[in-house]
């Protein structure tokens, strides 16, 4: 078969892989599958997992994502899917010198799924069971309707969100979908079934999202640290060189590319033993909160005061708390009401979102579902039922 | 043997059709909310002027995503793009994504534009030409205006035509806008006389019963067929007659905004009709005629109306009987009496959400009866002044 210029040379990706390893990475198998375009934005709009269940929600990511590449916004070089064998689609139109890059970042990227700790409870799996569980989504399209299948896949995604992502225990107050779940009185078992399914994905991705710092940032230093070491022509070097600062940016702490790395290089500059004790334990806000100094936000934040660093940080760290997400809270149920807590730390709930997001979590309660939380500084209780929201009195 | 370190493949994706499958029930989506809130479309703080372009910012609450999410700090609109928006959650999910450049939450898409809006809208419906003899030049049938320029009249702009050539250019199928490199005209391959085109004669019970919400229904409608209509004829002529228990040809204002009172007398309406249809010879008017009542026409004019509208739908393309209801009730005779008829369509319409079905009824491609599925009740002899 003609391969054009950036195919994937066998002994190329044989000899990284032993620099890889000679270094310390430890990734499990990766099959490497060379997509076209199109495919990749695909593959994007459904976090990896091609075989997940059709809904909406992809088609409409799906199509962002294509016009953000219409206009050049993004593009994508290469996606790894955390499995055992690992997938790692790469783009079929890289250029030799970005798949050298690409394939050393896939490589730091799989040893830090097989090396973290957060990734142990993760089924090895998960392309196989999606497979598995398509014929039971199907009897429930058959049972249910498509609508309402395609409304409880909704339903059940708003409130997937909402998890303690160290204990999977219905009874831990932060695992909202699991109580639900486990105390809802009228649910189906179609339903019971599809929101369980729902909950295993939100549950699947999670540690990405607690460490999509540390491993961007994992991958990226480890594909500098092996292009340091492979032989490339001047020609390549140049090339390279382009491709790594594309991905890294100028400036700014909201590119986790650019912060993961400037945390690594300095996790490694403290110590080999340190670094590797973090990159086995620590998330992002363990990695921000254990690594990152006055010093090196002035690095990556040219200009800044010490005063202003600190503040920074703790910005930082609150950002990255629980994934970015608010802290809701069962509370408990009172009759037929589920009673919601809203942990404020500071941030308000956007409003404008709220009481769709609540109407979700009733239409899957089966019941009105109550939440208390505050708005600048004063408390706000809203009572939602399947389709409606009203406000009730402080 | 141990497990090879690494496998190179690729496959044939020419035959995975699940993004296409969930992104066209994406757009399937936007097309049904659109047409639930086409009313609202009409309203007039929904057309808003922006940049000098008719942009509808069309109220779709059904397609956003809710979630619980912080207020976002930094922009004051607390709309999208909280910090775990990308990536957290199911759509987006996680997978490790190597790229570069901002995010992709910049791109939302509530706003479209007025031509949009109609591409989709129009995409379902046809002009109705129920005598395949009468065919006026440049009329309904339309071979003549089946070619496509990349120049022509604002007038004759080919909404779907110039949106396909958008998603062309850009490789996109979500309503892109439509830039000038895109436009495509309709055009004539024969010559046609000036005069020919459609009249549309907008017909109104303002009698006492008809309150703000039936002139809204009545308003919205005419505002998109009157669109619809300009798609197809080089030339619609408008008039307006409003009616209680008299006929009176009006202005558009005043047929939309005059007080409402008086009993309801049909047939001075239709009668008044037929009058005005001989200012527009036949030969090159393709005539539409609308009625929208409550229908509670005076019980001794049932007869007579619907001896005229029988006059009437000898003359017409169409005659469309719009009867909105605001409470649960039967059809009037009129309706029943109009339901058989020959180029006659009868809808009820209950809510706002019904004006599509009314423009589906009357101008629709596929009409498995003649009588529209919209709340079609069984006929009984009620209905008095």
């Amino acid at each position: 078969m003609g391969r054009p210029d950036g195919a994937l040379p066998r002994d190329t990706l044989a000899r990284i892989f032993d620099m890889a390893q000679e270094a310390g990475l430890k990734p499990c198998p990766i099959v490497f599958e060379e997509v076209p375009a199109r495919l990749m934005e695909a593959i994007t709009a459904y976090g990896g997992l091609l075989n997940r269940y059709q809904h909406w929600t992809f088609g409409k990511a799906y199509q962002r994502i294509r016009l953000a590449h219409e206009f050049r916004l993004t593009r994508l070089y290469e996606l790894v899917v955390n499995a055992n064998p690992a997938i790692a689609y790469l783009l079929d139109s890289n250029s030799a010198v970005e798949n050298l890059v690409v394939t050393a970042h896939v490589i730091a990227h799989v040893d830090f799924f097989q090396q973290h700790y957060r990734f142990r409870e993760v089924p090895a799996n998960m392309p196989d069971r999606l497979t598995r569980i398509a014929p039971a989504i199907e009897r429930a399209r058959v049972r249910l309707g498509a609508a309402a299948v395609e409304k409880w896949l909704e339903d059940a995604m708003v409130a997937a969100e909402l998890v303690d992502p160290y204990n999977d225990d219905w009874e831990a107050p932060a695992n909202v979908l699991a109580y639900i779940h486990h105390e809802a009185r009228d649910l189906s078992d179609d339903a019971r079934r599809l929101i369980e399914w729902v909950a295993q994905e939100a549950r699947y991705f999670r540690p990405q999202l607690d460490t999509k710092v540390a491993n961007e940032g994992w991958a990226t230093y480890w594909h500098q640290q092996l292009m340091r070491r492979y032989p490339l022509t001047p020609g390549q070097v140049l090339e390279y060189a382009r491709l790594h600062a594309a991905v890294v940016g100028s400036r700014g702490l909201d590119n986790p590319y650019r912060l993961g790395t400037a945390i690594w290089t300095r996790a490694f500059a403290d110590g080999d033993t340190d670094a590797w004790q973090a990159h086995r334990y620590l998330s992002d806000v363990g990695m921000v909160d254990r690594f990152v100094t006055p010093e090196l936000l002035a690095e990556l934040e040219p200009g800044l005061g010490r005063d202003e660093a600190l503040s920074l940080k703790s910005r930082l760290l609150q950002k990255l708390d629980n994934a970015g997400l608010p802290r809701i809270e069962v509370e408990g149920s009172e009759g037929r009401v589920l009673v919601l807590n809203h942990r404020h730390d500071g941030r308000d709930l956007d409003q404008r979102q709220l009481p769709g997001a609540l109407m979700a979590l009733s239409r899957l309660w089966g019941g009105p579902v109550r939440i208390i939380t505050a708005v600048q500084g004063k408390a706000r209780r809203l009572l939602a039922q399947p389709d409606t929201v009203i406000e009730e009195a402080g | 043997m141990t497990a090879p370190r690494f496998v190179i493949r690729r496959d044939d994706w020419d035959l995975f059709s699940k993004p296409e499958d969930d992104a066209n029930r994406h757009r399937e989506r936007v097309r049904d909310a659109i047409k639930k809130n086409l009313a609202d479309l009409v309203s007039e703080d929904s057309i808003v002027l922006s940049d000098g372009r008719r942009i509808v910012r069309v109220p779709l609450p059904t397609l956003d995503e809710f979630r619980f999410r912080f207020e976002d700090a930094s922009d004051g609109s607390g709309s999208r793009g909280g910090p775990a928006d990308k990536g957290a959650g199911a759509p987006g999910g996680g997978g490790h994504e190597g790229g570069q450049g901002p995010g992709l939450d910049d791109l939302v898409e509530t706003d479209i534009t007025l031509d949009t809006a109609d591409a989709i809208l129009f995409e379902a419906l046809e002009l109705p030409d129920l005598d395949p003899d009468r065919k006026a030049p440049g009329g309904p049938g339309g071979e003549s205006l089946d070619d496509v320029a990349r120049t022509g009249l604002a007038k004759n702009v080919d909404v779907r035509r110039s949106l396909l050539q958008a998603a062309r250019h850009r490789g996109t199928r979500v309503l892109p806008a439509i830039l000038p490199e895109d436009l495509r005209y309709r055009t004539w391959t024969d010559s046609i006389g000036e005069e020919t085109g459609a009249v549309v004669l907008a017909l109104m019970d303002t009698s006492g019963s008809m309150g703000s919400f039936e002139k809204f229904i009545a308003r919205s409608f005419f505002f998109w067929s009157i669109r619809f209509l300009r798609t197809r004829y080089p030339h619609v002529s408008v008039v307006f007659v409003a009616h209680d228990v008299r006929a009176r040809e009006v202005d558009e204002t005043t047929f939309f905004h005059r007080g409402a009172s008086g009993g309801t007398v049909s047939s001075s309406a239709y009668q008044l009709a037929l009058q005005i249809l001989e200012r527009f010879p036949a030969d090159r008017y393709n005539a539409y005629c609308f009625h929208f009542t409550d229908g509670g026409n005076l019980t001794s004019d049932n007869a007579p109306a619907l001896e005229r509208a029988r006059e009437l739908t000898g003359r017409v393309n169409l005659f469309g009987y719009g009867e909105i209801h605001d409470t649960v009730r039967n059809v009037s005779p009129l309706y029943a009496g109009l339901a058989t008829m020959d180029r006659a369509r009868v809808v009820v319409l209950r809510g706002k959400d019904e004006v599509f079905s009314a423009l589906s009824a009357f101008f629709g491609r596929e009409r498995p009866d003649r009588q529209s599925a919209v709340g079609a009740m069984a006929r009984s002899e009620h209905g008095t002044a």
